[in-house]
């Protein structure tokens, strides 16, 4: 599905990304956990695009990422903050990646909005502007705009940033909701053990700058998790140890 | 507590008016009524005014003009201001050529060339009006484009390469508040330059009346076309605008 090979980055002359190789399959929840600085945020924005590659290959779905137009077809993205256009309305919102590529909306792709809306239970709200949404609301609205059209990779970039615990674990459950009823495969980037624990199959755990891959952790027990298990407490004593190691190192 | 504001508000507004008009009314009796004429004559003439049809057709005929005249310099100006974040050789042009020379280029001066250019015609005074608020549009474009919330754009650049929809979707949207802003000040500007426009250089409108009546030496006449002037300005500043405002513009400003 998505195939990153000897990534390495550089903003001048420091040294961001260090041959940084990783795939994920389809239908998995992947977790890329790093602590501030890892380098994280480049490396999402290099899988969208929004950085050029220096070294190395991305590819989406066999199709590479210098065949930019095709490749952003298959890509879902959900930032830190919703980054929602505040003079559109919920409906709007989510009908933006259809605006921005063709110039005639069409009735399916109307109907797709909604289908959207429905499935982040954001329906009753087509027409509400976001300001008339709480925060939880905005960032399910902007999780609707990343899946109407159908993308192949979910990349969710600490997507439950600035949100109290409640809302923050309620969307959790609803992100792991949304995956299995779409069939999507998700990467998902934070600095929470906690929550990579929770939503992922495998974690890639990041070093500080020059960001390399520490080590890959295969999250081997099924849904639903608890937050509290032996399992879970256990897996994040030993990320949490991986963590330290780096800092003795 | 608020219908008692109200109150408190419209009585100060009475009280200014009454002491304004009783201060005229002084002045015209100091002067015998040659300089002034009293408030009565101005109102007895405002009144005749309002009763003469031909005076809608000249005040239609300077509301086209200003409206031409803002929207020719609105789209040149936010042309220009936009071009300058997409071609380096533009924003050079724009910041060191084009805005410093009609910044500063006096109105009356375009006038007089237009009246040679184009004489006795629409032009004249539509154009005036075009090159004085065009730098407006520039400026408020710039202010605009510096302040864009990047981070949509960058959302928006997820899903497109076209700069052109980008531009249509995201960033005009956001420059719209920047916009109303510059038509806000340039309508303004442009009544007063376009009343100037027709003085020099026009065979209609309320301009043009207005050198009739002082050629005449009608002088109630002379300041009912100034009340006029008052209430349109008054009209777009206190009412039409803020309309506007609260109805279709605060949807796009951004909270930050």
């Amino acid at each position: 599905m998505l195939s990153i090979k000897d990534l390495s980055f550089r903003y001048g002359k420091l040294d961001v990304l260090n041959g940084i190789s990783f795939d994920v399959f389809k239908d998995e929840t992947v977790c890329i956990l790093g602590p501030s600085g890892s380098g994280k945020t480049t490396l999402l924005r290099l899988i969208t695009g929004l950085e050029s590659i220096q070294n190395g290959t991305i590819e989406l779905s066999d199709i590479s990422i210098e065949e930019k137009n095709l490749y952003k077809q298959h890509l879902g993205v959900v930032f830190q903050e919703p980054r929602l256009l505040p003079w559109r309305t919920s409906i709007e919102n989510v009908l933006l990646p259809f605006e921005l590529n063709e110039k005639k909306i069409s009735d399916e792709q109307k109907e797709k909005a909604i289908e959207a809306l429905k499935l982040v239970k954001l329906d009753d709200f087509k027409d509400s502007y976001p300001r008339e949404l709480s925060g939880g609301m905005q960032h399910r609205l902007a999780l609707a705009r990343a899946l109407v059209t159908d993308p192949d990779l979910l990349l969710l970039d600490e997507p439950l940033t600035g949100l109290d615990v409640n809302t923050k674990e309620e969307l959790q459950d609803e992100i792991l909701y949304l995956k299995k009823e779409t069939n999507k495969t998700v990467l998902w980037v934070t600095h929470d053990p906690q929550e990579a624990i929770y939503v992922a199959d495998r974690i890639i755990i990041l070093s500080e700058r020059p960001t390399v891959i520490k080590e890959i952790v295969p999250v081997e027990y099924g849904y639903p998790r608890s937050r509290l298990s032996s399992d879970s407490i256990s897996l994040e004593q030993h990320i949490r140890t991986i963590f330290n190691e780096k800092e003795d190192n | 507590m608020q219908h008692h504001l109200n109150i408190t508000k419209i009585s100060k507004f009475l009280i200014a008016i009454a002491i304004v008009t009783a201060i005229w009314w002084l002045v015209a009796i100091i002067t015998k009524n040659q300089l002034f004429p009293t408030p009565w004559d101005a109102v007895k003439a405002f009144a005749d005014l309002l009763t003469t049809p031909s005076t809608y057709t000249h005040v239609l005929v300077t509301t086209y003009r200003t409206l031409a005249g803002t929207l020719a310099g609105a789209l040149v100006g936010i042309i220009l201001g936009i071009t300058t974040r997409y071609f380096k050789f533009m924003d050079t042009m724009v910041r060191v050529v084009i805005y410093p020379f009609f910044q500063s280029v006096p109105t009356v001066c375009w006038a007089f060339l237009f009246v040679i250019w184009f004489g006795l015609s629409d032009w004249t005074p539509i154009l005036s009006v075009a090159t004085a608020v065009m730098p407006f549009f520039i400026i408020n474009v710039w202010e605009g484009l510096k302040d864009i919330d990047t981070k949509l754009v960058e959302m928006g650049s997820i899903y497109t390469r076209s700069k052109g929809r980008m531009l249509q979707k995201i960033i005009m949207p956001m420059l719209n508040p920047y916009i109303f802003a510059a038509v806000q000040s340039g309508v303004i500007v442009a009544w007063k330059i376009v009343i100037l426009g027709e003085v020099f250089g026009s065979s209609t409108g309320m301009g043009y009346m207005l050198s009739i009546d002082f050629a005449a030496y009608h002088l109630p006449r002379v300041f009912a076309w100034t009340i006029s002037f008052t209430f349109i300005l008054l009209f777009f500043d206190k009412v039409f605008f803020p309309f506007i405002e609260r109805k279709y513009i605060r949807k796009w400003q951004i909270d930050r």
